[in-house]
């Protein structure tokens, strides 16, 4: 996992200097990233090959605490052993992205966002879901320690039955 | 740290420890409850409700989650009638009226017509659960067969700001806003808008319309024209609507409209005579060539305040040019698109005139013989100083063209708008960029 660009299969392009994105939260506190980590969003990406990143890129959904948050998060956050299998990433995006989740029963369990195609280029409030979306690259990783019983898990899921796969 | 099992509140002696664990709230608990509410708001609904089983944290949270994304298109969980079904009562059960941002349901898709009776009656139910969870925001999209019809009753919310439905009958009372005092987005796709008692359709608060495919009459089965009054739009689309052209009362905030009248427009000639000036067939009397017609302006006044304007028409439907006879001054108008419709057949009287009424024009695009949105070839050219008529917007420089080839129609308009230094470029691959030179209106 690379800290920098933020996925797990790194090309090492991204130890070269970057160019620095603006992140500008809701209530107008700007945030620099490396374009590369911004990227890692289809919606930012448009944006930027739009050349409407100059002034930064709004993110009206997200408050400054949280954006710092999550960029902190997102900067500290180093990966661990490869997911196997049964578990997946988790990811957080920014506003334009979708989040889906891949249930581990065991072990770490983390969701995964992807950016979705949104039906503009420029997607200000949320994501609209489109027939054929294709997963892109994830932005970073959250790990969830399950602190239930096997039986615990058994439990609530029969409780739940009506929302799991059979 | 602690072992898989070992609750947080679990005090076996070793305080200082579970202490150091709750300032530990480690990766995406520590983020506040708000953020959690808005992802999980962000996974398809099922998929948010089964993160009860990652933690005890987890066990509830799905239960407040600020959007509801209902998806039964085609392949997914909740494509089959019965779970979906399943799905909705236990939901909406265990939420309660957990407070909503975002409600989208989708339900039936390229794929997947919506058949199911059981499904289709609790639509309106579930659109309304989510109106009386105070939603914002509000996406219902259906593919039935035939169509659904919403209930007849007006939504009534001090919360929703914006309301998107697709495929979807709306009656009489629904049309009246007036009770969703915030609603400042609206957007009708491919529905069937019928206004029982009135003629006039009130949107008080609207800052934006989209009516596309949509068919707007009175009564069932009358032949009728519906009245709009929406005095503080700041942007419209009205895209191929099916029967009467409707009136749009004067709009002074309008920023950008964009209008195509499409082959489904019922104002046109019954000859199919695209040159309504000669044209002496009642239908075209009918609409006001005759001292004795009727005089209102049906688009082009209500549309007159705008910075930006598209004006699409399918050749034989004869409201812009009816509307043209008492063409008004686009005082603001500074991007104008317009079709081939305004070049043909009458010799550029109504480009003219619309020209002549536009004293601050400063881009005019013209979509000519060709459909879009990709056009085989763009044109650039600049207007001529000098031959240019003195009635065009000095700020009107250059004449953007998009056609599929240059041919006797397309060196017609440039020659009559005195075009000249054209540049070309031709899609799809190579962008050559072929730079012409030139008094005459010769792109080669």
């Amino acid at each position: 996992f690379c800290e920098i660009c933020l996925t797990n299969n790194c090309d090492g392009s991204a130890g070269k200097i970057a160019t620095m994105i603006a992140l500008v939260s809701s209530d107008n506190e700007r945030f620099e990233v490396s374009e590369e980590a911004a990227s890692q969003s289809q919606t930012i990406r448009n944006m930027i090959e739009d050349g409407c990143a100059d002034g930064g890129i709004p993110l009206p959904n997200v408050t400054s605490s949280v954006l710092a948050k999550v960029l902190e998060y997102c900067n500290k956050h180093a990966a661990t052993t490869t997911p196997d299998a049964a578990s997946t990433e988790a990811v957080i995006g920014s506003a334009g992205t979708r989040a889906v989740l891949g249930p581990a029963r065991h072990g770490p369990v983390v969701l995964r966002a992807v950016p979705c195609r949104a039906a503009g280029r420029r997607c200000p409030e949320g994501c609209r879901l489109d027939e054929g979306q294709d997963a892109g690259a994830d932005q970073a990783t959250f790990k969830i320690e399950n602190d239930f019983r096997p039986e615990d898990v058994e439990k609530i899921r029969k409780e739940n039955a009506w929302a799991f796969e059979e | 740290l602690t072992p898989p099992g070992c609750s947080t509140k679990c005090f076996r002696g070793r305080k200082e420890r579970n202490v150091q664990k709750q300032h530990e709230a480690s990766g995406i608990d520590a983020l506040p409850d708000g953020v959690l509410e808005h992802i999980l708001g962000l996974l398809p609904a099922e998929e948010a409700v089964r993160t009860c089983v990652l933690a005890r944290r987890w066990r509830h949270r799905w239960k407040t989650a600020a959007a509801l994304r209902i998806v039964s298109a085609g392949g997914e969980f909740l494509a089959p009638a019965d779970k979906l079904r399943e799905f909705m009562d236990h939901l909406l059960l265990a939420r309660g009226g957990a407070p909503l941002e975002l409600c989208e349901l989708r339900l039936g898709g390229l794929n997947l017509v919506l058949e199911d009776e059981g499904v289709l009656s609790r639509v309106d139910h579930w659109f309304r659960h989510a109106v009386g969870c105070n939603a914002q925001v509000l996406r219902l999209r259906i593919r039935a067969n035939g169509s659904l019809e919403l209930e007849d009753l007006p939504l009534v919310s001090k919360h929703l700001t914006r309301l998107e439905l697709y495929g979807v009958d709306v009656h009489g009372s629904f049309l009246n806003f007036s009770t969703c005092p915030n609603l400042q987005y609206l957007e009708f796709e491919d529905c069937d808008l019928i206004s029982e008692s009135t003629s006039l359709i009130s949107f008080q608060s609207l800052k934006h319309l989209r009516i596309a495919f949509c068919h707007l009459r009175l009564h069932m089965g009358f032949d009728s024209r519906v009245r709009i009054s929406a005095p503080h739009l700041v942007s419209l689309v009205l895209e191929e609507f099916i029967g009467r052209t409707p009136i749009f009362e004067s709009m002074p905030s309008l920023t950008e409209a964009s209008v195509t009248i499409g082959d489904f427009c019922a104002d046109e000639c019954e000859l199919s005579n695209a040159n309504y000036w000669d044209c002496s067939c009642e239908s075209c009397d009918t609409y006001g060539k005759t001292p004795s017609g009727s005089n209102i302006s049906v688009l082009l006044e209500g549309l007159s305040k705008a910075k930006s304007l598209l004006l699409i028409s399918s050749p034989a439907k004869h409201i812009f040019k009816r509307d043209m006879r008492w063409c008004p001054m686009f005082s603001n108008l500074k991007n104008l698109w317009l079709d081939d419709y305004w070049c043909v057949p009458d010799d550029f009287n109504m480009l003219a005139c619309i020209l002549e009424h536009t004293p601050i024009l400063e881009k005019l695009t013209l979509q000519l013989f060709s459909e879009g949105p990709e056009h085989k070839m763009e044109l650039e050219g600049r207007v001529s100083l000098a031959e240019r008529s003195a009635a065009i917007s000095k700020y009107l420089n250059t004449v953007k063209v998009k056609c599929k080839m240059v041919d006797e129609r397309i060196v017609k308009v440039l020659r009559f708008l005195h075009v000249s230094d054209i540049c070309c470029s031709i899609l799809p691959d190579v962008r050559e960029i072929l730079s012409c030179c030139g008094s005459t209106a010769s792109p080669r």
